[in-house]
């Protein structure tokens, strides 16, 4: 609200003329008290005929003065409050007292403590005594002093200090008018002009101490009523007393008597009243008008702000086409850097030219029949950007008949755009329909064509169906930015800008699309502009890539397959990181091979699983995979294990490569062969064995064949010359015939019989029972008893308790062979000797038999344990012995060698049993 | 003195029975044949390479032919064949396995070791005597050997 003029808060503040009046009153008393001191009349009464100020009026004046100043200004300080309160007090008892000396004639002597007064003195009752009335002003302005801070009294307070101010006011007026006519009013109101002065300053003093309450409220109010008040106030004072004093002094010098001068006096009352009446009428007058307007001022703002902030241009142009007003949305419509660049212009500087015409017919249509609806014209901006415009007048008469035209103006360049941009769609499918179509409209691609602000205008049926659309219409004319998800929309408007300008846009771009119903899913788009149809078009590739995620799920599902197959592959498959050897991959089989668990596995290297020199091994192998990019074979490598001990393996590694082309895994596949080559060892070993037993059995059949038939061709032969001998009866012829018969006969019966002996020592075996080497060797010396006494030969045989364990019957064959062989090989050695003894190599025991006959050249000694092997074809052996010994051998677990140092060097024939041992043979009981 | 050398053969043969067969059916024969026996493979060898006991010339005279069994003590037979065909001067004797042996094998091994012909012995008198009279009637009569050279 605007403030009224002569507010008197402008000024001086309230606070301050009360600590004014208050030092007034102070002054006031001192000097007084000074005159009296100093006996200066003047000073006392200011006239000699005025009553003068009395001692103790002087001096409650300086104490009330005091108290109000303080009140006034130091009521903030304790000290200050307690002096101003006792001041206060002090006055306040002093009238009263003064009073009941009045009311009670009494004489408390107070009245000439300070200063002896003559008796007699004008207007004084008792000497040095003050008038009553100033006794009852001292009480109540020492009481309103005392109790001025007690707010709910407020009003007391100032009605007391308010009558103090009146009843003095009286004396004073009687000054002015002549002082005779106090007398009238006796003693009591025999108060000095300073005093009266004096009290009307104490009055509005403690009025102005608390001007917002009480009484005075209403006039320091910034109101009507407290500009009228305090406009008023000065006036409704001063005029009467002027009036009244005019009209005495006309009356005393005699111009008028009295009822014409009290005529006078209530004419010059009236219209002196009157004009201020008037005055402050138009005065009030005057702000309401000014408050109107500021009122007005504000709504222009309001309105303003809101034509400012509204998308609809507002624009009024007078009758030649002349802006008049217009907001900001209009002038942002006309492509103005200012609001000065369009108000005072015409409308056709930013009309777009080839609209100009049009647009001047609409304004004289719209002049005509006085408003025109969705008129559609074209801003063109200083930059060549067209605007597409709606506009809406209406147009109003001013007073002076001059009309203007009220428009509301809408930008509708977006949809006008996406109608133009259907047209287009239009004329571009029909003008290529057979092209176009056949390359795109089929097209498993989701295939957008966009014009070059992003707008739609085709897009194939595989894009209507990624996207969720309906037909075409859903997409021509339609923002591309509106196919993305709303919180991609900002980076698609940016490619569109970026596109328009020609700056650099990536070609291919991940987003998220988004359906009508809302879903979302993330899609791969590739943009390229393209010439179609006389204009360039952008054409968008879309790929679904959750089509693409759906394509990576069933990959991991394959890898899942994969390493489940992997898994559970019977061999073990491992991968480790090229780069360091360590192992990322680990199958159950290789986990069970290792006999350790994936964890332990998975991140270490060979080093730290394997014994050094194996862990270097394949070490060595990774590096040669690795480095030369071959798959490596390895046949056979030991593998110790935790579980399984050492295990043999197969492993074939094999250099991956990334995608890159540079080598990142090396994969390993071992196969545990283990149990197979020890079934391939022990096959191998059964096959050894089978062929030496088929090459023995051929021997065999190939020496009967010829040992057999041998005997067979000397009996046959030798029966046809006995036949023939016979017939020409020679008879020595004939008896060598039937000698060389018997021969071969008897050496067939032999073969026979010692074929039979061999054959049984691979089939028939007595149980194995214990037997002592003495005794085996003793009972066939018993069977050569003859032969060995015949040539004379001495045999030494070993005493030391040895047991041995077999087919007793086989030993004794064993050795009965192998002396016989001794015997019948003694050659002409005239002191034959044979030695049975036992040898200690290690843990077994070696036998022996040695003779010192004739030896055998060392160059046939396994050639004698052949069958049917004779060195000396006059010996009577039919060469089975020897390897009848060492069949037996054999079958007991043995073998048998013969050394010779040659011929005439005797020989020794060596052999070994696997049961054999020092001790003494367990006698069985009973 | 006659200038005319006798045909000589090698005898080599374990079984005394069949040498005395073989003597049977070649002596007697005109022109005169000469037939040395030895008993086994070792024997054989050093005749021929007049080692031991055969290191005279005269009492081990280069043979015409060898007739030689296979299985022979010692050293086999046709370890025999074989050194006999590695000796530039040994080599161009022909040589007749004459053995009860008619198992495939050996005649393979023989003829591969460079054997002159390969006889099985008969099982009876008569087949043995007309294998002779072919084998002598072939040798000494249609047969042509380098002739020896004349001993100093």
């Amino acid at each position: 609200m605007q403030r009224l003029e002569g507010s008197s808060t402008g000024s001086v503040p309230p606070r301050t003329a009360a600590l004014v009046a208050g030092l007034i009153a102070i002054a006031g008393g001192v000097t007084v008290l000074v005159a009296w001191l100093f006996d200066i009349p003047v000073l006392m009464s200011v006239q000699p005929s005025f009553v003068a100020m009395k001692a103790n009026t002087a001096a409650a004046f300086t104490l009330a003065g005091l108290s109000l100043a303080l009140r006034a200004r130091f009521s903030r300080f304790a000290p200050a409050r307690w002096v101003a309160g006792a001041c206060a007090a002090a006055t306040a008892v002093l009238g009263l007292l003064t009073l009941c000396q009045y009311l009670f004639g009494l004489d408390l002597g107070i009245d000439q403590v300070l200063l002896q007064e003559p008796a007699g003195v004008v207007g004084t009752l008792a000497p040095g005594r003050m008038a009553s009335v100033t006794a009852f002003n001292f009480l109540l302005v020492g009481c309103a002093l005392l109790l001025e801070r007690d707010h709910r009294a407020m009003l007391p307070i100032q009605a007391a200090a308010l009558l103090a101010g009146v009843l003095s006011l009286l004396p004073l007026v009687g000054y002015l008018y002549g002082a005779s006519m106090l007398l009238t009013f006796g003693h009591h109101l025999q108060v000095s002009i300073i005093t009266g002065g004096l009290f009307v300053l104490m009055s509005l003093g403690v009025l102005l101490l608390h001007p917002a309450e009480g009484l005075l409220r209403h006039f320091i109010r910034d109101s009507v009523g407290g500009w009228l008040g305090r406009r008023l106030g000065p006036f409704v004072i001063g005029i009467p007393l002027a009036v009244g004093w005019i009209w005495l002094r006309g009356e005393s010098l005699g111009y008028f008597d009295a009822p014409l001068g009290t005529a006078f006096a209530m004419v010059a009352m009236m219209i002196l009243f009157a004009c201020l009446i008037c005055w402050s009428a138009s005065r009030l007058n005057l702000a309401t008008a000014r408050q109107r307007e500021e009122a007005l001022r504000v709504g222009e703002r309001q309105y303003e702000a809101l034509a400012n902030n509204t998308d609809t241009g507002f624009v009024v142009l007078d009758g030649n086409g002349i802006v008049v007003s217009a907001n900001e949305p209009y002038r942002r419509l006309a492509g103005a850097v200012r609001i000065e660049d369009v108000i005072g212009h015409s409308v056709t500087e930013w009309t777009a030219p080839d609209e100009r015409e049009s647009n001047a017919r609409a304004v004289a249509l719209c002049a005509a029949r006085g408003s025109i609806q969705d008129f559609e014209t074209v801003y063109q901006h200083a930059d060549g950007t067209r605007t597409h415009i709606s506009v809406n007048a209406t147009v109003g008469t001013a007073p002076d008949g001059r009309i203007h035209i009220t428009s509301f103006c809408r930008n509708i360049t977006v949809r006008w755009l996406a109608e133009e941009a259907r047209g287009r769609a239009e004329q571009l499918l029909l003008e290529n329909s057979s092209r176009f179509r056949a390359f795109v409209e089929q097209a498993p691609v989701a295939i957008g064509v966009f014009d070059p602000a992003g707008l739609g205008l085709y897009a194939n049926d595989t894009f209507l169906r990624r996207l969720g659309l309906q037909g075409l219409e859903d997409v021509v004319g339609r923002p591309a930015v509106e196919f993305f998800a709303p919180r991609f929309r900002e980076e698609s408007r940016e490619r569109t800008r970026r596109r328009s300008l020609g700056l650099p846009v990536p070609a291919s771009f991940e987003s998220v699309a988004v359906r009508p119903d809302g879903s979302e899913f993330p899609v791969q788009l590739s943009v390229s502009a393209i010439q179609l149809a006389n204009e360039v078009v952008n054409i968008a590739f879309l790929t679904d890539l959750s089509e693409t995620r759906l394509a990576e799920e069933a990959l991991r599902e394959s890898n899942q397959l994969v390493e489940s197959i992997v898994d559970n592959v019977p061999l073990m498959i491992f991968v480790k990181e090229a780069k360091d050897l360590r192992f990322v991959t680990f199958n159950k089989a290789g986990e069970a091979l290792l006999g350790l668990d994936r964890k332990d596995l998975l991140g270490k290297s060979d080093r730290e699983l394997f014994p050094p020199e194996q862990a270097a091994f394949f070490m060595a192998k990774d590096r040669e995979v690795l480095d030369t990019g071959v798959s490596l074979d390895i046949p056979e490598e030991p593998l110790l294990t935790a579980r399984n001990g050492e295990r043999l393996v197969h492993t074939r590694k094999v250099c991956i490569k990334g995608t890159d082309g540079r080598t990142k895994y090396l994969l390993g596949i071992s196969e545990d062969i283990t149990e197979r080559r020890l079934e391939e060892d022990r096959l191998k070993r059964m096959s050894t064995h089978l062929e030496e037993k088929n090459a023995e059995l051929e021997r065999f059949t190939y020496t009967i064949s010829h040992d057999l038939k041998s005997p067979l061709v000397t009996v046959r032969t030798f029966l046809g010359y006995l036949q023939r001998d016979l017939q020409s009866r020679d008879a020595d012829a004939v008896a060598e015939d039937i000698d060389f018969v018997l021969g071969a006969t008897e050496k067939m019966a032999r073969i026979l019989d010692e074929l039979l002996q061999l054959s049984r020592v691979g089939y028939r075996t007595n149980p194995p029972t214990e037997v002592s080497l003495q005794e085996v060797v003793t009972e066939a010396l018993g069977l050569l008893a003859g032969p060995i006494a015949t040539r004379g030969v001495a045999v030494e045989v070993a005493q030391e308790p040895i047991v041995l364990t077999g087919d007793r019957t086989r030993l004794v064959e064993v050795f009965l062979n192998l002396l016989d062989n001794a015997v019948k090989n003694m050659g002409e050695q005239a002191t034959p000797r044979i030695v049975v003894g036992v040898e200690s190599s290690g843990d077994s025991l070696t036998f022996f038999v040695r003779d010192n006959g004739i030896g055998i050249d060392p160059r046939y000694k396994d050639q004698i344990f052949n069958l049917f092997e004779k060195l000396d074809p006059d010996s009577a052996g039919t060469g089975v012995g020897l390897a009848l010994v060492k069949r037996i051998v054999e079958v007991h677990g043995g073998r048998i060698w013969m050394e010779s140092a040659g011929p005439g060097q005797g020989s020794t024939f060596r052999f070994t049993l696997s049961r054999a041992r020092r001790g003494a043979v367990m006698e069985a009981a009973g | 003195m006659s200038t005319v050398q006798p045909f000589l053969i090698l005898h080599v043969e374990d079984d005394p029975a069949h040498a005395v067969i073989v003597r049977r059916n070649l002596a007697g024969t005109q022109g005169g044949t000469r037939l040395n026996l030895v008993k086994d493979g070792r024997a054989a060898l050093d005749y021929l390479f007049r080692q031991g006991v055969f290191c005279d010339p005269e009492s081990s005279p280069r043979p015409d032919l060898i007739v030689m069994d296979l299985r022979l003590p010692k050293v086999d037979g046709l370890e025999v064949l074989r050194q006999v065909k590695q000796d530039a001067g040994l080599r161009p004797i022909p040589v007749v396995v004459l053995t009860t042996s008619g198992a495939e094998r050996d005649i393979r091994d023989a003829y591969a070791m460079g054997v002159t012909s390969y006889l099985v012995k008969p099982t009876s008198l008569q087949e043995f005597t007309q294998m002779m009279d072919a084998f002598r009637r072939y040798w000494l009569e249609l047969n042509h050997l380098p002739s020896r050279p004349s001993p100093l």
